[in-house]
């Protein structure tokens, strides 16, 4: 009997050795810099940059004050910033790509053409845009503004949003829609009372992959915003100075800008794997 | 109440009598890329009328339905339902109802819910939407159903459930795309006895989509065939049995199946008669209408199971000799494969029929019962 038994044979104990030391190997992989990061921020300043590392200190909040004080690096003000931006990108995101996924998962809008190019949009560098973009918002009086940080979050999340939410809609029989017309319903009925709620994990989906990305966006805000629409991420880069880097408090403030995506995630993992595993619907 | 009242009143007549829904399809053709799946489709269905449309896979039945529901669009041909062209207009205002095969149950409402759409789309008030729920649930059975999700219903009772959702708003025609094809074959006979019942209650026109040929003609006031998208024939179902027009339909309709042999057609001293290789058949007294219709010489004979009689002794007439080859009791019938020569043919006999394998019969076919079709047109002849 104890043949049959996968725990006891040994062939098993091994894979199940391998797994352990792979997941290991991914799990020290990706939390190190992370403990460092948290680590550092509470360190007194002579014992961050000394070799060997030093793993027994005091543990003090100072670079956090320090952080908060600091005019360099406006990081209250980059907090509100970038909740603002996130949230009114996935405002926009969410809808616009809904619409525009279900033309395609439905009509075939430009024969998978006008899809593919949008994709496309997702290829093109945006270090390559920059320029253009900086030119365009400067004429349009909107450097250093939120809005124009929305507009190019927005462009730059739709194209995956779309893609993602397409797949969802494939999903759904067309069958349901088509009864739920001869019931009685007109096709944007069919898509907010019958579709929308189907796709609800997808939505969810969308919108968690849209704030996480603006909120890490880094690039345009770096160079679009100087004082009144610096996003966390800018600010954080604040402590990068003439003077040198700062550690304590940039870690400090990487710890701060980190915080609430990582609240964040431990809240909606449960609905990202439900919405990418979704399928079964029927 | 007061509003249920009215809703109804649109559907009565100028002499207070109930308007049942008419349906007719005029020269209807449908392709999908180079696939004709409807082709040139003329089709009436009365007032109050079960039709059924009886068809094959694929041959073209859920694409009709779906062009009467107005979900898709006819390449060619006019809708009319109560004689308003319906072409143009959308499937919310043409007053059909669709049962899908798939059933295409809400998932994410409750069993009460899926009733009640189409009611709330006509926006009757909640407690007239409540009433009706109620007394459609009861009559289907499901009343104890009504707070579930479809995923936790059984087959039968999605079915019950969708047929709720269709005949709800009391339709002009309602439209059933194999209702019973997902069910199992106790509860599909069940069905079939309670479509007949539903339809006295509903009086509203029916089109009934099947594969199968006993549903057809058992519940059909009259019979549709079609096949790659073409109506073959369309007819009663005691015409579509014993008359045939066509070789599909001869092979299609009845269980067990017509007898069908490949014939050569010879002139021998003024006899007429079809050579099957091991017996012929003398059809001299069809000569005329086989010299007009036939396109040549290769004929088919048809004969139905139960026209084939067997006996011990040799009768009368033309009979031949053949041997008992299986017998299969499918009480009350028993279906007897005897073999002449190298054919083999299919008889019904009695329940108290008794034979073994290799016995000895004689068999006679009846005379009026036979049928001739023209192999390569397969159209009827006799």
């Amino acid at each position: 009997m104890t043949m049959t038994s996968s725990k006891s044979s040994p062939t098993s104990l091994v894979k199940k050795a391998l797994i352990y030391l792979a997941v290991a190997v991914i799990l020290i992989a990706t939390l190190t810099p992370l403990v460092w990061m948290v680590a550092t921020s509470i360190k007194p300043e002579p014992d961050i940059l000394v070799t060997p590392p030093r793993f027994l200190f005091t543990p003090t909040l100072d670079h956090y004050w320090f952080a908060l004080a600091s005019p360099e690096a406006p990081l209250v003000r980059g907090l509100y910033n970038s909740l603002i931006i996130s949230l009114a990108t996935i405002a926009l995101v969410v809808p616009i790509s809904a619409l525009a996924a279900y033309g395609f998962a439905r009509y075939n809008l430009g024969g998978g053409h006008l899809q593919f190019y949008i994709l496309t949009v997702k290829m093109f560098p945006p270090i390559a845009a920059i320029i253009p973009f900086f030119v365009i918002f400067q004429n349009l009086n909107l450097l250093d503004n939120v809005i124009s940080l929305i507009i190019l979050n927005t462009l730059f999340n739709l194209p995956f949003a779309i893609w993602l939410l397409y797949g969802f809609f494939k999903e759904i029989p067309t069958d349901l829609e088509e009864s739920a017309m001869i019931e009685g319903s007109t096709r944007f009925e069919v898509f907010r009372e019958i579709v929308l709620p189907l796709v609800a994990p997808g939505l969810a989906v969308t919108a968690i992959f849209s704030i996480l990305f603006t909120w890490n966006e880094f690039l345009f805000a770096f160079i679009l915003t100087r004082s009144q629409a610096v996003t966390l991420t800018v600010a954080v880069s604040g402590f990068w100075t003439h003077r040198g880097i700062l550690w304590g408090p940039l870690s400090a403030a990487a710890t701060i800008c980190v915080i609430p995506m990582f609240i964040f995630a431990l809240i909606i993992q449960r609905y990202i794997v439900r919405g990418l595993t979704f399928g079964a619907i029927k | 109440m007061i509003e249920i009242a009215k809703w109804n009143s649109n559907r009565l007549g100028k002499d207070g009598q109930e308007i049942l829904g008419k349906v007719a399809l005029k020269g209807i053709t449908k392709r999908f890329g180079d696939k004709t799946a409807v082709n040139k489709l003329d089709l009436q269905v009365a007032d109050g009328e079960f039709m059924c449309l009886l068809g094959p896979s694929g041959a073209g039945k859920t694409t009709t339905f779906r062009m009467i529901a107005g979900v898709e669009r006819p390449d060619e041909g006019e809708i009319y339902i109560d004689d308003v062209l319906v072409n143009q207009l959308p499937p919310k205002d043409r007053d059909i109802a669709m049962m899908f095969q798939s059933y295409a149950l809400y998932p994410h409402k409750t069993v009460y819910e899926n009733i009640a759409y189409p009611l709330k789309k006509r926006g009757l008030s909640d407690s007239d939407i409540k009433n009706r729920v109620n007394q459609v649930a009861e009559t289907l059975g499901i009343s104890s159903l009504l707070d579930r999700l479809p995923k936790q219903l059984s087959g039968g009772e999605k079915q019950r459930v969708a047929m709720g959702r269709a005949i709800i708003r009391q339709p002009k025609a309602l439209l059933l795309d194999e209702p019973l094809t997902n069910l199992d074959a106790k509860l599909r006979e069940q069905m079939r006895g309670e479509f007949k019942r539903l339809r006295r209650e509903l009086k509203t026109t029916i089109i009934l989509a099947t594969p199968d040929q006993l549903e057809a003609i058992s519940m059909g006031d009259r019979v549709a065939v079609m096949d790659f998208g073409n109506l073959l024939q369309f007819d009663s179902p005691d015409v579509l049995y014993n008359h045939p027009t066509n070789l599909f339909i001869a092979g299609f309709v009845g269980s067990p199946a017509m007898n069908l042999v490949e014939c050569t057609l010879v002139d021998t001293n003024g006899r007429v008669l079809l050579d099957a290789g091991d017996f012929t058949y003398d059809v001299s007294r069809f000569k005329d209408q086989i010299k007009q219709q036939a396109t040549s010489s290769e004929l088919t004979l048809g004969i139905r199971p139960e026209h084939i009689s067997m006996s011990r002794s040799r009768a009368d007439g033309e009979c031949y000799e053949a041997e008992i080859y299986v017998v299969e009791p499918a009480r009350p019938d028993i279906v007897v494969e005897i073999r002449v020569g190298k054919r083999v043919l299919t008889a019904l006999a009695p329940e108290t029929f008794r034979a073994n394998m290799g016995d000895k019969v004689w068999i006679t076919f009846d005379q009026e019962k036979i049928h001739i079709f023209d192999k390569k047109t397969e159209n009827a002849i006799v």
